[in-house]
């Protein structure tokens, strides 16, 4: 009999049926995909590192002609346990080319290359396989400049060192754990041994060699201290700070993370308003039946029954729908990194037994009003029964909408529960679409973060082809300077030139001793960088230092500080705190006069060129297109420019924005149709009601859109008031991992913010809408006379 | 007298589970301004089909009804719409309401959509007090429609369907779900309406009903069976007759 009688049901209330069981689908699938994910992100580096084989800390050296001087001190620390050296030879980007043209846009400024014979650690190629072998010719290379440069698996590209020029096959981006990050700063190409030994064997080429140190060790500080004065050292850092660089993974990673959550509260919300909406529908059913004096707990059963079929069905087709969907939330976070857990299977099918236990909870909880429930309650179902609460809050007569404006709002005001649970779930979409679109916008192009990258503001940023000669010794930055002016000069555009510089310098406080990075510039008054606390260095004795190395050595301002520079040991005395981005925030800044322009550094950032005549924005503008021409290269860059490449971020959280975009558009779509369906179902009466009446299609189907449009106003409107407080909770401790850890201004594009994206939500849910009411126009005004 | 309603061979079909159920055969009748014609007959037999196929309501199979000298299924959907919501009134036996409109806001909802004259809204919110003062159901007129009773609510109903003076009054057992009391009110206020000029055809099962109309069609298997002329309603004095004209004509008819 029972049975019968849920045959019936699932045969006459299929629409109901069939949304709820959509939901289930979309439950189980956004839930497994996204438990899967968090677990996948969550150790997402660990992983990584422990496939790779990683080490406990790392070391990059020029060794040039000097040749490897770590190697020796290494093997004398009684704190490395063991140590792995890859040789490798220095190149640029310069130095890659397809038909004389410079191939690759790579904003880093060195490039390792590695026979794949010398490699101590594992890479993988795109299918997360280790690559053991490079075909003589090909080469392989990590990060994403190929791609951004338009290099096909494929492409030959020309590779000069020193003398030697070798055509190069592309096979494919490599997944390198310790330069994969775009962040890192440095590039690596894998080639066959045969290809590497021609280059490394070119005495010309003797000057670029360099070694990639990984140490195995227990006490990280102890080797540290070790190598504290050997030169050669281009980088070093523990393990933790090469996690560190993949705080772009971690960040896209982690959006997706907040994404996973949003789409398993986006799915229970729902699921928990689908199922109370139709076990409410099903209330003169449940009257029916306990007035012929069926047990409470028989009809309570018969639902359960129905509901655990819908769920079990639901959740298997979401559990094998969460696979494709999962990969495809994971392929932004997963180009540079070797990503996976071993459990996929287990715990996608653990999620989706989840949500059927989680589904039965629902149930169970709406059944339970079956017990309270008289039979003549249930009977009259709200439509005449004399108990319900008041339901209209606005009058018709008075108000100076349209009637079909009233009607709409006046449904969503007399309906709060229903409408605001909407309302928050579009908000939520569009808030998480707002974070990311101003974390891209603060990395793309403001001069917030032209501080933070340890620069100040100039009209130009320029990259000269021999940059590499700087940091080989081969010309001061004085001279690079001053060669740079007089071209200038020559072209009818005098500037000012000057370059910030990084340099490695011992620093002493207490017991701690590190190697430190400095910032100079020679040619900038430190009064121009912006400071967090205290004043800016006066003289040569003063320096700043980031919060993050206040913190590492325990001082503070007004605190002396031994410092060597160029050999000579002296005390410096703090005066300010800044941030800064570079380093992941572990930099001080010294004073301009601090003889350093004879020094070698270890990095240095373009050429910042600030022309004499203080030319407008246009003007700067045709100057840069015409130096590009003169020196042939597009590294001729205005601010913005320069620090969307700096950053090389803001691409990929625009990425990240764009998905997250597209996914909430898709899940705002789906919860309108699917709602709105729902909606039609349950108001069959009324709408049939209101063609008796006389009242046409359109403006029945009006009425049922702009219903979802003052939806997504509302929630546009709180999205706008909660934008700028959710970016600084969600971004703060983001930008805090890349060194800005008192949180910084945020860059709102009022227009795009404010008007692209909630038009983008507005039109999705009037589409979804609309197209869903015009099903309203198969209801019939003789349905009027049906109606149960 | 004008003929406001002309049915002529009237057909309507449904098909179910691949079954033919012809529900009206051939069914002609015509209905004169200001009368009140009553549709009486055993349940099933195509009454309140005929109802809503003869006011365009629902699609015919064949034949032709003509409202005003107009040919109803020629209209397309949004010329019926609007027929139905400046020519027509309604009233159903469940007393159908939006749950979430006020009693007085439900009763002017169909004036603030009609563009028949050009009232104001002030002038149809008056309009819609009006009628329910004279229905006397003006003191709950902000009430919802959960918070008052099915008489109420059903004379509620009447003056939605009068909101936008129609020239017909189409209603499906008006009172079938009404007690004694209220349904004696609920007929005295269309009698009244009808006295005032308003064409009425109802579908009923109460002869006491049926009494107070010009006319009682009688329909079996849609077909109408036969016809019975009670002639204008005078008041109670001369329900006796009509009632006891009526159920002999009915008793006639197997009823």
């Amino acid at each position: 009999m029972f049975l019968r009688i849920l045959k019936k049901d699932i045969r006459r209330k299929k629409t109901m049926n069939i949304i709820l069981l959509l939901f289930v689908i979309l439950s189980a699938m956004f839930a497994s995909s996204s438990v899967n994910n968090i677990i996948t992100i969550v150790g997402g580096t660990d992983y990584f590192f422990e496939q790779a084989g990683m080490a406990d800390y790392y070391f990059i050296t020029i060794d040039g002609k000097n040749g490897d001087t770590l190697s020796a001190k290494l093997e004398a620390e009684p704190a490395v346990n063991r140590f792995r050296r890859e040789s490798v030879l220095y190149t640029n980007a310069e130095k890659i080319t397809r038909d004389g043209k410079k191939a690759l846009e790579f904003s880093n400024s060195s490039i390792l290359l590695l026979s794949v014979d010398e490699a101590k650690i594992n890479y993988f190629d795109k299918d997360n396989d280790p690559l053991t072998e490079v075909p003589e010719g090909g080469f392989y290379m990590s990060g994403s400049a190929p791609e951004n440069s338009g290099i096909k698996v494929g492409d030959k590209l020309d590779f000069t060192l020193g003398g030697t020029t070798l055509s190069l096959e592309y096979k494919g981006r490599i997944k390198d754990a310790l330069l994969g990050s775009d962040f890192m700063g440095s590039g690596r190409v894998l080639l066959n041994a045969n290809d590497y030994a021609r280059f490394f064997g070119d005495p010309s080429a003797a000057g670029y060699r360099g070694s990639v140190f990984y140490v195995d060790t227990d006490d990280t500080k102890a080797v540290e201290e070790a190598v504290t004065e050997d030169t050669n050292i281009a980088f070093d850092g523990a393990h933790s700070v090469i996690k560190m660089t993949y705080v772009l993974e971690i960040i896209t990673a982690g959006s997706l993370l907040i994404v996973s959550i949003a789409l398993i509260l986006i799915s229970f919300v729902m699921l928990r308003f689908t199922i109370g909406f139709t076990i409410a529908e099903e209330f003169r059913e449940i009257g029916v039946m306990k007035a012929i004096g069926i047990k409470n707990r028989h009809i309570r059963s018969l639902y359960l029954a129905k509901y655990l079929g819908i769920a079990v069905i639901g959740a298997v087709i979401g559990y094998f729908a969460s696979i494709p969907f999962g990969a495809l939330l994971l392929e932004s976070a997963s180009k540079s990194m070797y990503l996976g857990n071993d459990s996929t299977v287990l715990i996608g099918a653990l999620s989706s037994i989840a949500v059927v236990g989680i589904i039965m909870l629902f149930c169970w909880g709406c059944t339970r009003r079956i017990k309270k429930l008289s039979p003549i309650d249930a009977v009259r179902n709200g439509q005449t029964g004399e108990r319900f609460k008041k339901r209209s809050f606005m009058n018709l007569g008075k108000t100076r909408l349209p009637a079909t404006g009233f009607l709409a709002v006046n449904d969503v005001v007399s309906a709060p529960k229903q409408y605001s649970i909407m309302t928050v779930v579009f908000a939520l979409c569009l808030l998480l679409v707002m974070v990311f679109a101003n974390i891209a916008n603060t990395l793309g192009g403001s001069d917030k973060m032209l501080f933070l990258l340890g620069n100040t503001k100039s009209d130009l940023y320029y990259t000269a082809k021999d940059a590499m000669d700087l940091l080989g010794g081969v010309t001061t930055i004085k001279e690079h300077c001053s060669g740079i002016e007089q071209e200038l000069a020559g072209l009818g555009m005098p500037a000012k030139v000057h370059i910030e510089a990084q340099y490695k310098v011992p620093v002493e406080f207490g017991d701690t001793r590190q190697n430190i990075t400095a910032l100079w510039s020679a040619e900038t008054d430190c009064s121009e960088y912006v400071y967090e606390r205290g004043t800016a260095p006066q003289c040569e004795t003063e320096f700043a230092a980031t919060t993050l190395i206040c913190e590492k050595f325990g001082f503070d301002i007004g605190d002396k500080v031994k410092i060597t520079v160029n050999g000579e040991t002296k005390e410096y005395q703090l005066t300010a705190v800044f941030q800064s981005m570079n380093q992941l925030g572990q930099v001080i800044r010294l004073h301009q006069d601090v003889p350093l322009g004879d020094v070698t550094p270890g990095t240095t950032f373009p050429a910042q060129i600030d022309f004499d005549d203080h030319p407008d924005a246009k003007t700067i503008e045709e100057r840069k297109e015409q130096l590009k021409k003169h020196w042939g290269t597009d590294k001729v860059q205005n601010a913005n420019e320069f620090v969307k490449e700096s950053t090389n971020s803001a691409d990929a959280i625009a990425a990240v924005k764009n998905l997250v975009l597209i996914i909430s558009v898709l899940i705002i779509i789906m919860i309108v149709v699917l709602m709105e369906r729902s909606f039609i179902a349950k108001e069959k009466s009324e709408i049939a009601l209101m063609k008796a009446l006389g009242i046409k299609d359109k403006l029945i189907v009006k009425q049922h859109t702009f219903r979802f449009v003052v939806v997504a106003a509302v929630s546009g409107i709180l999205s706008a008031a909660l934008c700028l407080p959710l970016t600084k909770l969600v971004a703060d401790p983001i930008f805090g991992m890349m060194g800005a850890s008192e949180g910084i201004g945020y860059e709102l594009n009022v227009p795009e913010i404010f008007g692209v994206y909630p038009a983008i939500i507005l039109a999705a849910v009037i589409a979804g809408a609309f197209f869903t009411a015009l099903y309203t126009r198969s209801v019939k005004a003789s349905d009027a006379a049906n109606i149960e | 007298m004008e003929t406001i309603l002309e049915v002529k061979d009237l057909c309507k079909t449904y098909i179910i589970n691949k079954r033919q159920n012809n529900v009206l055969k051939n069914v002609s009748f015509s209905v004169a301004a200001g009368e009140m014609i009553a549709v009486m007959g055993p349940s099933g037999s195509g009454k309140s089909t005929l109802l809503y196929t003869a006011s365009g309501m629902d699609g015919m199979t064949s034949g032709s009804v003509s409202f005003k000298g107009r040919d109803i299924s020629k209209l397309k959907k949004d010329e019926l719409s609007e027929l139905r919501l400046d020519e027509m009134g309604f009233i159903f036996q469940q007393m159908y309401m939006l749950k979430n409109l006020s009693l007085l806001d439900n009763i002017i909802l169909p004036a603030m959509r009609s563009e028949k004259d050009h009232a104001s809204r002030a002038d149809k919110k008056r309009r819609g007090e009006e009628l329910m003062k004279k229905l006397g159901i003006s003191d709950i007129a902000d009430n919802d429609i959960n918070e008052v009773s099915g008489g109420q609510l059903q004379r509620a109903c009447i003056a939605r369907s009068m909101i936008n003076s129609p020239t017909m009054i189409f209603a499906d057992e008006p009172t079938g779900a009404l007690n004694r009391t209220s349904s004696e009110e609920v007929t005295d206020e269309l009698v009244r309406l009808n006295a005032e000029g308003t064409t009425i055809l109802l579908v009923t099962h109460d002869s006491h009903v049926a009494a107070k109309c010009d006319r009682v069609l009688y329909i079996v298997d849609g077909n109408i069976k036969a016809e019975h002329t009670l002639g204008k309603y005078k008041g109670p004095s001369s329900m006796r007759d009509r009632e006891r004209s009526l159920n002999n004509w009915l008793m006639d008819l197997g009823w």
